[in-house]
C-alpha cells in the first residue's frame, strides 16, 4: 500500500498550501481595504488617540511583518482579539463552532438520508409517477433561495401554526435543542438533498444497465440483492464525490441559515464580523472553515481510495 | 416530403429546435423570462409608483387596487420595487454570468488547447477554487472592498467561472483530436485562428447551456449578499435586501417577504429548466440520465 502512503502524503501538502494561499489571500485583502477598523471612524476620538490605536493594534507596521506576526500567532493557537469584542478570536470561534457543526451535520445527515433513497427509489421507478415527482421537487429544491425557504417555513411553522420556534437554540433539554435545530436543518440541507437525489438517480440508472447487472439476474439472483450488492456499491462511488462537493456548500449555506434562524453559530459570527470590519474575526472565521473543508475533502478522498481499489492517483 | 425539406430536416440546429419544442417546461421557463425580463425592462410604464417614495401614513398594508402588491414598511409600493429591483437583480445576475463566461471560456480553453504545464496549473487553481467556501471570501471582500455595483458583479464573476472553464476545456480536449481541426493545421492556420476560428464555434452549445444554468446561481449569490446586508443596499430595491427590510415584519405582514422570494425563486427556477431543455435538445445522448 505504499502508493497509498504516497497519496495522503501528496493530499496532506497539497492542503498545507491551500491553507497558507487562504491565509495570505484574506491577509492581502485586508490590506488592500481602503479604511482601518471602523473604531478608527468615531469622530470624537483626536488624531493622537488614533496613533495610539494605531500602534496598539500594530496596524503601523509593515505589511509581511504584520503578516508574519499573525501567522505565528496562528500557528500557536492565537488568532488575535476581536475588535469590537475584546475577546480572543479563538476563544468566540470555539464558543460558536460546535452550534454550527450540529447544524451542518444535522443538514447533511438529512440531505443524505432523504437524498440516497429517493434518488434509488426513482432511477428504479424510472419514469414512473414516482420519478416525475421526486425529479420536479428536486428541481425545485435546487432553485429555491434558501433565506426565502427558511423564512417561508418559518411563517408557516412558528407564526401560523406555532409549532416549533422561529429561531434561536436552547440546548436546556434534547427535546428542546431538536426543536430549534428542525427547520434549520431542513433548510439547510433540501437545497443538497435535490442535488443527491439528482446525482444519485443518474449514478444508479448508468449502474443498472451494465452487464455484469444482467448477467446477475439471468443468473437468477433476488432483485433485491442484486441493487444491493452490485448495483448500490457501484453508484456510491460518483455520489461520496457529491457528498465531498457539497462540503463547501454547506459552509456557505450555514452563514445564511444562520442569519435567517438567529442560529448562534460561526456563519452568523462572520456575517456581523464582516459588517463590522472585525478582521480577526473574519480572518479566523474564513481559516477554520477552510481548514475544516479541507480536512474533510482530505477524509473524502480517503474514503474513495478504499471504496474503489481501482484508483490511483499521480 | 420532397428533397429539400428532408435535407433541412437533417440539419442539426433544426432537429435541436425541435427537441428543445417538444420539452413543454423549457418553453414554458422561456417564455416566462420572456415576459420577466420584458416587465423588469418597462417597468415605469406598469406601474405609476417609484419604486423609492416612501409614504410613512400607508406603511404594510396588504394588496389593493391602488397598490397591487401591497406597500412595506416605509410605505413603498411593493410592486414597483419588484419591477425596478429586478433591474437591478437580474442586471447583476447577467453581467456576472457574462463575466464567469468570459473569463471561463479564456482559461478553459487556454488549459485544453495548451495542454502541458498551462493545463496543470489552470486546472489546479480551479480544484482548488471549487473546494472552498468561498462565500466567506465574498463576505470578507465585500465587507472591504464595499457593496458597489460593479464589485458585487466582479466577484460574484470571479467566483462562478470554474464550471465553465472546467466545461470549455472538456470540450477543447474533445474537439481537438477531431481531422477538421488536423486539416487546419496542416493547411497552415495559426493555433489562435484553429481556436477560434475552429474549436471554440463547437463548444458554444455547452457553453450556453453552462451560462444558463450559471445566470440562475448568480442571482440566487446576489440575492443573499443582499439579504444580509453586503449587497445592494437600500433604498435602492433588489429582490435580496426587500426580504432584508421585510424579515421583521413576517408577523404582522408576510407579504413583504413572500413576493421578493417567489420573483427570485420563479426566476431562477426558469433560468434552470430553460438550461435544462437546452442541454437536453442540444446534446440528448449526455443527459439522458439526469432528467
Amino acid at each position: 500500500m505504499a502508493s497509498v502512503g504516497k497519496y495522503v502524503v501528496g493530499r496532506l501538502l497539497q492542503a498545507v498550501v491551500l491553507l497558507a494561499v487562504v491565509s495570505v489571500i484574506t491577509f492581502a485583502l485586508i490590506m488592500a481595504a481602503p479604511g482601518g477598523p471602523a473604531i478608527l471612524y468615531d469622530p470624537s476620538i483626536t488624531a493622537d488617540e488614533a496613533e495610539r490605536i494605531r500602534a496598539l493594534l500594530g496596524l503601523d507596521q509593515p505589511a509581511h511583518i504584520q503578516y508574519l506576526r499573525w501567522l505565528g500567532n496562528v500557528i500557536r493557537g492565537d488568532l488575535g482579539t476581536s475588535y469590537t469584542l475584546g475577546l480572543p478570536v479563538a476563544e468566540v470561534i470555539a464558543h460558536r463552532l460546535p452550534a454550527t457543526l450540529l447544524l451542518s451535520g444535522a443538514s447533511i445527515l438529512f440531505a443524505v438520508a432523504l437524498g440516497i433513497p429517493l434518488g434509488m427509489l426513482s432511477a428504479v421507478r424510472r419514469n414512473s409517477w414516482i420519478d416525475n415527482a421526486v425529479t420536479a421537487i428536486s428541481f425545485m429544491g435546487m432553485s429555491i433561495p434558501v433565506f426565502w425557504y427558511g423564512l417561508m417555513l418559518m411563517i408557516l411553522f412558528s407564526v401560523r401554526w406555532r409549532l416549533l420556534p422561529a429561531g434561536g437554540l436552547e440546548t436546556d433539554t434534547v427535546a428542546s435543542t431538536l426543536k430549534h435545530l428542525v427547520l434549520p436543518a431542513v433548510v439547510l440541507g433540501t437545497v443538497h438533498m435535490a442535488e443527491i437525489t439528482r446525482y444519485t438517480r443518474a449514478s444508479m440508472l448508468s449502474v443498472l444497465h451494465q452487464d455484469y447487472i444482467r448477467t446477475a439476474r439471468s443468473k437468477g439472483v433476488k432483485e433485491t440483492w442484486v441493487l444491493a450488492k452490485h448495483a448500490l456499491k457501484n453508484a456510491i462511488l460518483p455520489v461520496v464525490t457529491v457528498i465531498g462537493l457539497l462540503l463547501p456548500k454547506v459552509a456557505t449555506g450555514s452563514a445564511i441559515t444562520e442569519q435567517v434562524f438567529a442560529w448562534p453559530g460561526m456563519g452568523q459570527l462572520a456575517v456581523r464580523a464582516a459588517y463590522q470590519r472585525d478582521y480577526p474575526v473574519i480572518m479566523g472565521v474564513t481559516l477554520v472553515v477552510s481548514v475544516v473543508v479541507i480536512l474533510c475533502n482530505l477524509v473524502v478522498d480517503l474514503l474513495y481510495v478504499y471504496l474503489d481499489p481501482r484508483v490511483r492517483y499521480e | 416530403m420532397d428533397n429539400a425539406e428532408a435535407a433541412a430536416e437533417q440539419q442539426p440546429s433544426r432537429r435541436a429546435l425541435r427537441r428543445f419544442l417538444r420539452n413543454r417546461m423549457a418553453v414554458a421557463a422561456l417564455v416566462v423570462l420572456i415576459l420577466l425580463h420584458a416587465a423588469v425592462a418597462a417597468a415605469p410604464l406598469l406601474t405609476p409608483h417609484s419604486p423609492e417614495a416612501l409614504n410613512l401614513l400607508k406603511r404594510l398594508r396588504p394588496p389593493s387596487a391602488d397598490h397591487l402588491l401591497g406597500t412595506d414598511e416605509m410605505g413603498r409600493d411593493i410592486l414597483a420595487r419588484l419591477l425596478y429591483g429586478g433591474r437591478v437583480s437580474l442586471g447583476i445576475g447577467l453581467a456576472a454570468m457574462g463575466g464567469a463566461v468570459a473569463l471561463g471560456t479564456l482559461l478553459g480553453s487556454a488549459a485544453g488547447f495548451r495542454g502541458g504545464w498551462v493545463d496543470a496549473i489552470i486546472m489546479r487553481i480551479t480544484d482548488a477554487m471549487m473546494s472552498f467556501p468561498l462565500f466567506f471570501f465574498l463576505l470578507t471582500v465585500l465587507a472591504l472592498l464595499g457593496s458597489s455595483i460593479a464589485n458585487i458583479v466582479a466577484v460574484i464573476a470571479l467566483t462562478s467561472w470554474m464550471n465553465v472553464a472546467r466545461i470549455v476545456r472538456a470540450e477543447v480536449l474533445r474537439i481537438k483530436q477531431m481531422q477538421f481541426v488536423e486539416a487546419a493545421r496542416a493547411l497552415g492556420s495559426s493555433p489562435l485562428r484553429v481556436l477560434f476560428r475552429h474549436v471554440l464555434p463547437h463548444c458554444l452549445s455547452s457553453v450556453v447551456v453552462s451560462a444558463t444554468l450559471g445566470v440562475g446561481s448568480a442571482i440566487l449569490t446576489e440575492s443573499a449578499l443582499s439579504y444580509l446586508g453586503l449587497g445592494v443596499t437600500p433604498p435602492a430595491p433588489s429582490w435580496g435586501n426587500m426580504l432584508n427590510s421585510g424579515r421583521s415584519h413576517i408577523w404582522t405582514a408576510p407579504h413583504l417577504v413572500l413576493f421578493p422570494g417567489a420573483m427570485i425563486f420563479i426566476t431562477v427556477l426558469a433560468y434552470n429548466a430553460l438550461g435544462d431543455g437546452l442541454r437536453d435538445a442540444l446534446d440528448p445522448a449526455s443527459s439522458r440520465d439526469s432528467r
